[in-house]
């Protein structure tokens, strides 16, 4: 039973000239909408991402910014031609290398593979057409009942039809169903058109075309068709953050049969754990962040903490992250992180060990922020412990040492402050649970500020404390999430009374609000509810939300 | 005491076991080690002989795609440590490269 928002006396409201909760004086993430990222995709275009150009990306206009001036034609061109060099020297093939791997395919070797148990060997590469090889170890490979009963399937491949990637299997056991993708997809190409979704049975098959790559989800899953679409679009960035567009786009114009997994070894991990991350975490849903509960004080001092010693030339974000949440962002003025660029970021952080070890210097494409080329990251955890980890992105390739100098500064003041002992308090104590906000039946909610891409939401507690539960739970809100922004018809309150509970969404202009109710809920409760919900995170928004956007 | 400063780069394929050398030597334990991201940086101080020896170490990533970057870590160093794989024929193939610089 839905009420849609029909009947007027029984609608929430909130004034839009008060701030919503959560949203500060300056902005610290680009606001989001959800979807935001679909909003061209829904239109079918297959060119989301711009044409890059070398001499008008993000990254050159800071390196050509911050170069001393005299800002002749030539030397204009001289700046353009530097920039380049260091692009290259980043890219990691070069036409010998290409021409070579035709032979030669590299099989990317998934550690955590365990579908099925076969161990045999492929003895030859996919034929160049990729369609044509059909072993029987791939067939059997498909039948597996477990496989089969995979709830969310991802496959990437190339626009040749060659196979980059699966979430279960290997890959090179599945060119015939990933040809059989193909010839979907490009047969509806050709008549220029796309493929964007079948239904067969309980399963959803979702396709993104996008410029050399093809990205199919299938999936048997409570994701609606704009959620799958949403979710390939982030696997579609997390490879290109790995490569960036740039590089994506020359290997594939040289060579439209390479064999993209040779670049990509080594990364199907990021993959893999940004579709777990995805499964798990709302942030992706919400298009929002989650920050560490901290006192605002407490906040503000670890911020100065690094505003003050990391101050130096080219620096453009300074991120200091625990557990997947977000502690403090301090950003170059005028340059912003979009939310989804620091989801890729904080995958990075959580599927990699490596940074555990010692401090670490990286490439990586953000590809909201420029998709033709790579920021360099300064990567060090700050506390013995390794949960608070410090992220300096820079665009100058040389900068490791004097960022390492900074943050031996940022630590000691830190330590000053005894910020680290708070961080580490902070992570120990459960954020907060639902009983604190003391509102009879609510069970659970997620509030997202637009305006600050930042989200809050109560510990999972009972009856969400078993692993059916907790994706139960997660299922009702991608019903909710999907419901409210439906594309036909796009709600700004629903109420759903379910077998279980009783879902009330809301959106305004500065806010997204789900609120999950025990079943017998009416809906004039229901809104009392909320209306004291939002006023307990208004009291609470200095310790849930980051409200000031400290820059350099 | 004499000090002196010894710049030092571990190149090589990836998984043959550069990350487990160094942690190895600098912290005298052996752990399991992830795969290296980008490059780790390292340091460690030893003595040798009438020598304290102050090691900066940068253990670059084996990941085909980190491979341009290795300039960016050689072009500074006293030495170049190249590791290999002794069960991985391929791996100890790829040493060429790494001499060559190609
Ligand atoms: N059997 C055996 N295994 C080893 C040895 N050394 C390392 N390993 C294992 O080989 C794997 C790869 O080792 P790493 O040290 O990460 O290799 P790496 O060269 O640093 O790899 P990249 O950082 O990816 O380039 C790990 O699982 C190690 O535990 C060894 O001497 N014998
Ligand atoms: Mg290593």
């Amino acid at each position: 039973m839905d009420g849609g928002g029909s009947d007027r006396s029984q609608t929430p409201s909130y004034d839009s000239d008060v701030p919503e909760p959560g949203a500060g004086g300056t902005v610290i993430l680009a606001p989001t909408d959800s979807y935001a990222d679909l909003t061209q995709g829904w239109q079918g275009s297959l060119h989301e991402i711009r044409r890059p150009r070398h001499s008008s990306g993000t990254i050159s206009e800071i390196t050509n910014r911050s170069k001393p001036e005299l800002a002749g034609e030539k030397q204009e061109r001289e700046k353009d031609g530097e920039l380049k060099d260091k692009l290259n020297e980043l890219q990691v093939t070069d036409d010998e290398d290409l021409s070579l791997t035709s032979s030669d395919e590299t099989t990317a070797s998934k550690e955590d593979e365990k579908e099925g148990g076969q161990t045999a060997a492929v003895s030859s590469g996919p034929s160049a057409s990729g369609l044509t090889v059909i072993e029987s170890d791939s067939e059997e490979n498909v039948q597996t009942e477990a496989w089969r009963s995979q709830r969310k399937h991802i496959f990437v491949l190339s626009e040749a039809g060659k196979p980059i990637y699966s979430r279960y299997g290997k890959e090179d056991k599945l060119v015939t169903i990933m040809g059989v993708m193909q010839a979907l997809v490009s047969f509806l190409q050709d008549g220029n058109d796309s493929l964007r979704c079948l239904v067969a049975g309980k399963h959803k098959f979702v396709f993104l075309n996008r410029e050399n790559l093809n990205l199919v989800a299938v999936a048997k899953t409570e994701d609606s068709y704009h959620q799958l679409l949403f979710q390939l679009t982030y696997v579609y960035n997390q490879i290109i953050s790995v490569l960036t567009y740039t590089q994506l786009n020359k290997i594939f114009k040289q060579r439209r049969n390479y064999d993209l997994r040779r670049l990509l070894t080594g990364s199907e991990k990021f993959i893999d754990n940004l579709l777990h991350l995805m499964d798990h975490e709302p942030s992706f849903l919400l298009g929002a962040v989650r920050c560490l509960p901290l006192p605002s004080s407490t906040r503000e001092n670890i911020a100065q903490s690094i505003v003050q010693n990391a101050n130096v030339k080219d620096l453009v974000f300074a991120i200091l992250l625990a557990n997947n949440q977000l502690i403090t962002l301090v950003r170059m003025k005028k340059y912003f992180l979009h939310p989804s660029d620091l989801h890729l970021i904080i995958n990075l952080v959580n599927a990699s060990e490596s940074f555990k070890a010692a401090e670490s210097w990286t490439p990586i494409c953000l590809p909201k922020f420029d998709a033709s080329g790579f920021l360099h990251a300064y990567v060090s955890y700050l506390d013995p412990g390794c949960q608070t980890c410090l992220l300096l992105l820079t665009v100058d390739r040389d900068m490791f040492f004097t960022l390492s100098e900074c943050r031996q500064k940022i630590v000691d003041r830190l330590n000053r402050y005894n910020c680290l002992t708070a961080i580490t308090e902070a992570l120990a104590r459960t954020s907060y649970s639902i009983s604190q906000v003391g509102i009879a039946d609510l069970r659970h909610f997620m509030y997202k500020s637009k305006s600050t891409a930042q989200y809050t939401s109560p510990e999972l507690d009972a009856p969400y404390t078993t692993k059916e539960e907790q994706e139960r739970l997660f299922g009702l809100y991608l019903y909710l999430h999907h419901r409210i922004h439906s594309s036909a018809r796009p709600l700004k309150i629903l109420f759903h009374v379910g077998a279980n509970e009783t879902l009330l969404g809301w959106m305004t202009s500065g806010f997204e609000l789900y609120t999950v109710f025990g079943p017998l809920v009416t809906k004039t409760q229901a809104i009392t509810s909320i209306n004291k919900l939002l006023k307990w995170i208004k009291r609470e928004e200095d310790r849930l939300f980051i409200l000031n956007a400290p820059t350099f | 005491m004499k000090q002196i400063e010894a710049k030092i780069v571990v190149l090589g394929s990836q998984g043959v076991g550069k990350t487990s050398v160094v942690t190895r030597y600098v912290t005298q334990t052996y752990k399991h080690v992830s795969p290296t991201i980008g490059a780790s940086f390292f340091t460690c101080k030893v003595t040798i002989g009438d020598y304290r020896v102050k090691m900066s170490v940068w253990d670059t990533a084996g990941q085909e795609r980190f491979r341009s970057m290795a300039p960016m870590y050689y072009r500074k160093a006293n030495a170049a440590m190249l590791v290999y794989d002794i069960s991985n024929k391929d791996s100890f193939d790829d040493i060429k490269m790494w001499v060559n610089g190609k």
